[in-house]
């Protein structure tokens, strides 16, 4: 499954620059490939190398300017990234619907971010992707704080009792 | 807690907006969103404290056992949360169980209020094993953040040593306890063996009475059979790992097997055994009687590793203060050069010892290459041995050389007769 989202992101970024016969495009399956090495022998490094691969095909994309094709190959890297890590024992499908609603409504919002037409400041969007920094820290610190209280009251010393 | 995938994802959010800002470029800003949200609702559908939903029951069976046995471990995993649990459960593998069939991981989605179930065979070696905990790693449903718990579910598998049941072994000490047995104790008194007459003295059963030699004499006379006590008997296994260095590891197994059937005789003949595991540090069970002291002696045996220690190099520092003299002692060892010496000194102190020396020869050279030096080095290692074979023969110490592939029992045999029992 994530092998063949990571070939279909990996078509649809030759297919959004208008299918070109430029022999560097041929690079473009090692993306896949190294993905496909990584799932077959278990190299989580090869599979991750994979996905960023895949993750700066889609910012070329969206540099060389076709925005909806970069963040359609961006949502396809971002589903095979969470298929690589689906048991095979189990239903696919089952598994692939909360990775595909999460994505499906992170490109939503990503559209919808790209019609409305604004200004902002350069040091304003700095402030502000840093507060959102801090408050996505503050909140993971206190979510997976580890179970159990701290303790009080005295101990006594470690040294044999005489 | 977070795993590489959302460490990397998170590395891939931040290029991209640093670039986005460096470049001044919106698109790649936009593309830090789904990526952003991806790992924040990533993140919010991980399972919050699932070990407080989990509940683990493993069932070992049996508990203990012989080594050469199966050893069948199930395990059930139940989800009693409210959620789905994407989990991947494993128990093992343990150092010493080899060859599992069976399986001992396993992953699923549990639902809420339903099991998961595995199993597996196991044959173990001789050893006790502490089975503490089994693993599960609980996945969410993005695999941002991976948890590994170890839910405690303890158990403990007893693997006693194999050993030979050996029968109408002899080995008498030279000095016998109070209390009846199956030694010969050279005393005259009640028993079954015929062992002289003497004078009638006025208070005794007249069913004793030796009416033909009443008749001969015209006296009293009343027979004796010679009585049957118990003895002491200490087995001492050489746990000396130079002394198996110098032959092959492969022998260890084959002496803790020759100490089991040794103690457990004597046991059963009711006598009075005590074990010593010499060589890293004295590891000494007290002298003892019973089915209960027998399951003592082989625990400690089950868990016999071969060390080493500076002191304990040679067999000087037996604890002779720990036997009394006249005692049984039956030595388990491969034994070194130097050692003879040490043997007849406790000879010469009225102890009656007897080493049972597993052949090396006969497990073979295990990873060496038949070469023309290691045939010579065998033949000289051979020479040796039978150096000191005759040294301790003619220091009155009674010597088995056991080829492991043979049964013990005919060889203990051999020595029936050869001692003498003094009183």
């Amino acid at each position: 499954m994530a092998l063949i989202l990571a070939f279909l992101a990996g078509g649809l970024a030759w297919l959004g620059q208008g299918h070109p016969l430029h022999p560097a495009w041929a690079g473009l399956a090692l993306v896949p490939l190294s993905w496909a090495a990584g799932l077959r022998f278990g190299l989580r490094r090869l599979v991750g190398l994979g996905f960023v691969g895949l993750v700066a095909l889609a910012a070329y994309c969206t540099m060389a300017g076709g925005i909806p094709t970069g963040l359609g190959v961006l949502g396809l890297a971002l589903m095979a990234w969470d298929a690589s890590t689906f048991s095979m024992t189990e239903d696919v499908l089952k598994q692939i619907f909360p990775s595909a609603l999460v994505v499906g409504t992170g490109l939503a919002l990503a559209f919808a971010f790209s019609i409305p037409r604004f200004s902002l400041n350069f040091w304003a969007l700095l402030g502000g992707l840093l507060l959102t920094w801090l408050a996505v820290w503050a909140w993971l610190r206190e979510a997976f704080q580890p179970p159990g209280g701290k303790a009080n009251g005295n101990r006594s010393a470690s040294e044999s009792m005489r | 807690m977070i795993g590489p995938k959302a460490r990397l994802e998170f590395l891939v959010l931040v290029v991209l907006l640093l670039l986005g800002l460096a470049l001044r470029h919106p698109g790649l800003l936009l593309l830090a969103i789904p990526v952003a949200w991806h790992l924040t609702l990533g993140f919010a559908l991980v399972p919050l404290n699932p070990e407080r939903s989990l509940r683990v029951q493993r069932t070992v069976q049996p508990v203990r056992l012989v080594e050469g046995g199966i050893v069948r471990v199930a395990i059930e995993v139940k989800n009693l949360g409210k959620t789905k649990l994407n989990i991947h459960v494993c128990d093992g593998p343990y150092p010493g169980f080899s060859g599992a069939r069976g399986q001992w991981h396993k992953t699923a989605l549990l639902p809420p209020g339903k099991s998961l179930s595995l199993s597996y065979e196991v044959c173990p070696a001789r050893g006790i094993y502490s089975l503490r905990a089994v693993s599960v790693e609980v996945r969410d449903p993005l695999g941002l953040a991976p948890r590994r718990l170890d839910l405690p579910c303890p158990a403990e598998v007893l693997v006693l040593p194999r050993y030979e049941d050996l029968s109408r072994m002899e080995l008498a000490a030279r000095r016998t306890l109070a209390m009846p047995g199956t030694v010969r104790a050279r005393r005259g008194c009640v028993g079954l063996e015929f062992y002289g007459v003497r004078e009638y003295r006025p208070g005794e059963s007249i069913r004793r009475l030796a009416w033909k030699a009443l008749a001969r004499r015209d006296e009293l006379v009343i027979v004796e059979f010679e009585e049957e006590r118990v003895a002491e008997v200490a087995v001492v296994l050489d746990v000396r790992a130079r002394a198996y260095w110098t032959t092959s590891p492969e022998l260890f197994p084959w002496a803790v097997r020759a100490a089991a059937a040794l103690s457990q005789y004597h046991l059963g003949q009711g006598h009075r055994v005590a074990l010593l595991k010499y060589g890293a540090y004295l590891d000494w069970v007290f002298p003892g009687y019973g089915r209960r002291h027998g399951e003592r002696i082989l625990r400690e045996l089950a868990r016999a590793e071969l060390g080493e220690s500076e002191i304990f190099a040679d067999l000087d520092h037996l604890p002779t203060r720990l036997l009394p003299p006249g005692s049984l002692l039956l030595l388990v060892s491969p034994l070194l050069f130097g050692d003879e010496e040490t043997l007849g000194k406790l000879v010469a102190r009225g102890y009656h010892v007897v080493v049972v020396m597993p052949d090396p020869s006969s497990v073979g050279l295990v990873g060496v290459e038949r070469t023309p030096e290691v045939e010579l080095a065998q033949k000289i290692m051979a020479l040796e041995r039978g150096i000191l074979l005759r040294r301790l023969r003619r220091s009155g110490v009674a010597v088995v050389v056991w080829d492991v592939g043979r049964p013990l029992s005919p060889l203990a045999r051999k020595l029936r007769g050869s001692v003498r029992v003094w009183r």
